[in-house]
């Protein structure tokens, strides 16, 4: 054998190229001393195709084995990285492998080192050299303990300056780079313990890491933790932000009216089925329709799909009859029931069927988000309707489900969990240091009586008896409604349609999009209409007089109910049969829709109470839509949710207060003070709470803690009404401005 | 009944049943093929970690078995490690490392959770270079990606 002076180093070049085994330190003789020197490994011979588990050897017959992911794999060599792995067994290991003659890693600094360690070699006579590697071979082909005993006598034989330089460079040595040492599961394991912040500096500190810290399954359970909640461990909770913005799904809508003017017939087979499969799941709720007697068809054929109208304008050649056929019962319930998201969907699903491509509609975050916001409740439904329903037709619907188990062949275009917890994350933290920009803008002559607004509209409802419907981004005005005849005192719309209440005593219902009325209800003969709240079917009506009017929209029947002595300042559903009211007359009732009377007085406030609202939806969505969901989602709006395990309801009071109350129980939880007077209007989520108040001020607490984050305060025009999403708040005042308070990041810089 | 475990030095340690069975995988296979005389074979796990191993196992032999599921929207605390585990986890990387393949290995659940939530608690808070000080890593990221990396966390600095 030609002496080559060389270190019994690892060298990495054995991965590149198997050829260079004949090295000196490859040699079949180094082969033969380590098979019989390291029994631990002698099942593992470099090359070997096929490397036996030694475990599974040794206890064939026990399941455990052969069912576990084990240790065994690990080091036994099943991968092919594993198995070039396998070719250091001439490194006597611990536990079975040697991490560090290993990990890529520290192969490239053991190899830097080797490169080092030569030069200094070449530097000394040739019989020095010989004798130097001789040594370090032997060393290489030994076994654990012998490696052990030689290094004793070494340590012993040591100066002091030589075990200076060994507790210098060895500790250095020890460190273990946990992320690339261990099986990922393991690493996964252990970064699922941090927070966000640590994750995003383990994502910083080399490829490995980053490749782990980035994982889909952590930032989804950090979503899962966070979003819409108040996460248990850091008290942080993050905004849900789950709306197709206006423009995309106008987009979207164009370009599938498009193709339905060019080949309507094409999608009549593929569209009525999706329709039907939708109607099954729509029909097995409750009377959910927005389906009027037959003289009303008309309502029908233009409201699923009034929201293009604006924006196509070739609309009147359009056959919209071809797409969604009036005359169908089912396929007009679905679409008068879904929001534009779903008739977009319904539309993407077309264009899908069409190019044989239909694939999921929804991406898996999508949905989940979706069922989110069902379970938050109420907090959605009073503020931005729009969404809320839109989302509880659509999250109550299997299919939003049968989309997340789809996930595996769905879309490519999946955002990661990861973008989109910091996407939150950032307005989150725009919340907490109170950063946000302020537009203000007369919106009517007189004042504000009624607000509400979506990522794409805002309504407000005024004393000069009109509606005005904006442009939510740039505040441009989109429609006039006028028809009341007196002040428009209340007002809710979702994606379709807009209700409005006025003290003229009638409630009429719009296509706000297009400026048209579609029909006015007579709700009082004596006195205006006060609040309205619809859900599902159902409309309420409060009255000056201190009579609730409920209506089933779909057999357009209704009943009265008396109790309150004075104006009903706010309605409320709450599942399928309760309902909640606030009124002038100081208190706050629960009513039994099913045996049509009140079932409940809460007693405590010492004025008017003006607004009223309620943490839940009702118990029915959790437990009806709990059979189709995944077994996450099932456990979360099964269990885990707070709020849907204890409902909560707060009013806010022209005694200058706020009030919890446990709506089973009717006992008051909390009493919220700070404003010094009256409280003329409240709203609140999952995470905050925001009050108007008669001196101009507006408060945002916490939902929680129930502690005033910070107050607002311009000028002292009496606050009328507040409306609360993710990223804003909206105030309409009594001066006829409104102002908006946005605390996303693009608007703020 | 006395169970014996042999490490991968062939070292045999002698247990009671209730240490062994907290390992899943020796529980499993006992449940197999009956209790037994004969060592079992570790042969993954050397007698110095297999000691740190039976240790932990032994001083938590009455323990209660653990039922909770990990749900996906419960987080994971790693705050709450009783006073004995953590002064059994004071341990050197090698040996934290080999205890975190070990109880993998052998299927000792609250063990693996020890060790993940020690391992956690080392990177909780520190910055990515004292991550990388602490556990010896090469930062392998070019300028481009270093910046771009940069970009793509620094939300979570903000604040």
């Amino acid at each position: 054998m030609a002496i080559s002076p060389s270190i019994p180093q690892k060298d990495t070049s054995i991965r590149e190229s198997p050829a260079k085994v004949s090295a000196p330190l490859n040699s079949p003789e180094d082969e033969a001393i380590l098979s019989k020197n390291s029994p631990q490994m002698n099942t593992v011979t470099p090359y070997m195709s096929q490397t036996p588990s030694t475990h599974e050897a040794v206890l064939p017959q026990s399941k455990t084995l052969r069912r576990k992911r084990n240790y065994a794999e690990h080091i036994s060599g099943a991968s092919p990285m594993d198995m070039e792995s396998a070719s250091l067994g001439k490194y006597p290991v611990f536990g079975g492998k040697c991490y560090r003659h290993t990990a890529q890693v520290y192969l490239a600094e053991c190899s830097s080192t080797h490169q080092k360690l030569q030069e200094a070699l070449a530097a000394l006579p040739q019989s020095e050299q010989t004798k130097i590697s001789g040594i370090w071979r032997d060393f290489a082909s030994e076994t654990a303990e012998r490696r052990l005993l030689i290094l004793q006598g070494l340590v012993n034989l040591c100066c002091i300056p030589q075990l200076s330089y060994l507790n210098r460079v060895v500790p250095e040595q020890l460190r273990v780079d946990f992320m690339a040492a261990a099986p990922p599961d393991i690493a996964l394991k252990i970064l699922s313990y941090l927070d966000a912040k640590s994750l995003c500096q383990a994502a910083q500190v080399s490829r490995t890491w980053a490749a782990l810290a980035n994982d889909d399954i952590l930032w989804h359970r950090m979503c899962a933790q966070h979003i819409d909640k108040v996460c248990k461990k850091c008290g942080w909770g993050l905004p849900l932000l789950d709306r197709t913005s206006r423009r995309v799904y106008e987009a979207t809508a164009r370009r599938a009216l498009k193709l339905a003017a060019n080949a309507p017939s094409a999608y009549l087979p593929s569209s009525h089925g999706i329709i039907n499969g939708q109607t099954a799941a729509v029909a097995a709720q409750p009377a959910y329709s927005f389906v009027l007697p037959a003289s009303n068809v008309a309502i029908d054929a233009s409201m699923p799909m009034n929201y293009s109208q604006q924006a196509v304008p070739y609309r009147q050649t359009i056959p919209i009859s071809s797409l969604i056929n009036p005359t169908d019962f089912s396929a007009s319930l679905v679409s008068s029931v879904c929001a534009p998201q779903d008739s977009v969907q319904l539309m993407d699903e077309m264009q899908g069927s069409c190019s044989n491509a239909s694939g999921k509609l929804m991406t898996p975050q999508e949905a989940f988000l979706r069922v989110r916001r069902t379970d938050s409740g109420d907090s959605s439904d009073s503020n931005s309707v729009g969404d809320g329903a839109a989302i509880c037709a659509n999250a109550d619907d299997p299919r939003a489900h049968k989309h997340i188990t789809n996930g595996s062949n769905g879309r490519p275009r999946r955002r990661p969990w990861k973008e989109i917890f910091a996407e939150r994350q950032i307005i989150a933290n725009n919340w907490r240091k109170f950063r946000y920009r302020e537009s203000q803008f007369q919106a009517h002559t007189d004042g504000i009586l009624c607000v509400q607004f979506n990522d794409s509209y805002m309504i407000t409802g005024s004393y000069d008896s009109k509606l005005h419907v904006w442009d939510s981004e740039t505040f441009e005005l989109v429609q006039e409604l006028t028809g009341h005849t007196m002040p428009v005192r209340a007002l809710e719309f979702d994606d379709c349609k807009l209700f409005s209440g006025s003290l003229d005593g009638t409630v009429k219902i719009w296509n706000y999009r297009a400026g048209t009325c579609i029909r006015t209800l007579q709700a009082f003969d004596n006195g205006g209409v006060i609040s309205l709240h619809h859900q599902k079917g159902t409309l309420v009506v409060g009255g000056e007089n201190g009579a609730i009017r409920v209506y089933n929209i779909a057999k357009m029947t209704s009943f009265t109910l008396t109790g309150h002595t004075d104006w009903v300042n706010a309605v409320r559903l709450y599942g399928e049969n309760t309902l909640y009211s606030c009124s002038d007359d100081m208190r706050i009732k629960r009513w039994d829709l099913e045996k049509r009377q009140c079932v409940r007085t809460f007693t405590g406030h010492t004025h008017h109470v003006q607004s009223l609202q309620l943490s839940s939806r009702g118990p029915a969505d959790t437990t009806a839509a709990t059979g189709n969901q995944l077994p996450s989602l099932r456990r979360r709006t099964n269990g885990m949710n707070d709020e849907d395990l204890h409902p909560y309801m707060i009013t806010g009071s022209l005694d200058s207060t706020m009030r919890v109350w446990d709506i089973e129980t009717g006992e008051c939880l909390s009493t919220i003070f700070g404003h010094v007077e009256g409280i003329w209007s409240m709203a609140f989520d999952a995470l905050r709470i925001v009050s108007g108040s008669n001196d101009g001020t507006i408060k945002v607490w916490d939902t929680t803690s129930h502690t005033c984050l910070f107050t607002l305060q311009k000028d002292s025009v009496a606050v009328n009404c507040v409306a609360l999403s993710d990223t804003r708040i909206v105030v309409g005042d009594n001066d006829g401005n409104v102002r908006v308070f946005d605390f996303r990041n693009d608007r703020i810089a | 009944m006395a169970i014996i475990l042999r490490s991968s030095n062939d070292e045999d340690f002698e247990v009671s049943l209730e240490v062994a069975n907290q390992s899943i995988l020796i529980k499993n296979l006992l449940d197999d093929i009956g209790t037994t005389s004969d060592p079992i074979p570790l042969p993954n796990v050397n007698s110095k970690v297999l000691k740190k191993v039976i240790e932990y196992c032994e001083h938590h032999q009455h323990d209660p078995p653990i039922i909770k599921d990990e749900y996906d929207d419960v987080p994971r605390r790693s705050d709450d490690i009783p006073p004995w585990d953590e002064q059994f986890m004071k341990v050197d990387q090698e040996m934290l490392f080999e205890i975190l393949l070990a109880s993998n290995y052998m299927d000792i659940k609250p063990l693996l959770d020890l060790g993940c939530k020690t391992v956690a608690n080392m990177i909780r808070g520190k910055s990515a270079e004292e991550i990388r000080t602490m556990f010896n890593i090469k930062n392998d990221f070019n300028e481009e990606e270093l910046a771009q990396i940069k970009r793509e966390n620094e939300w979570a600095e903000a604040h």
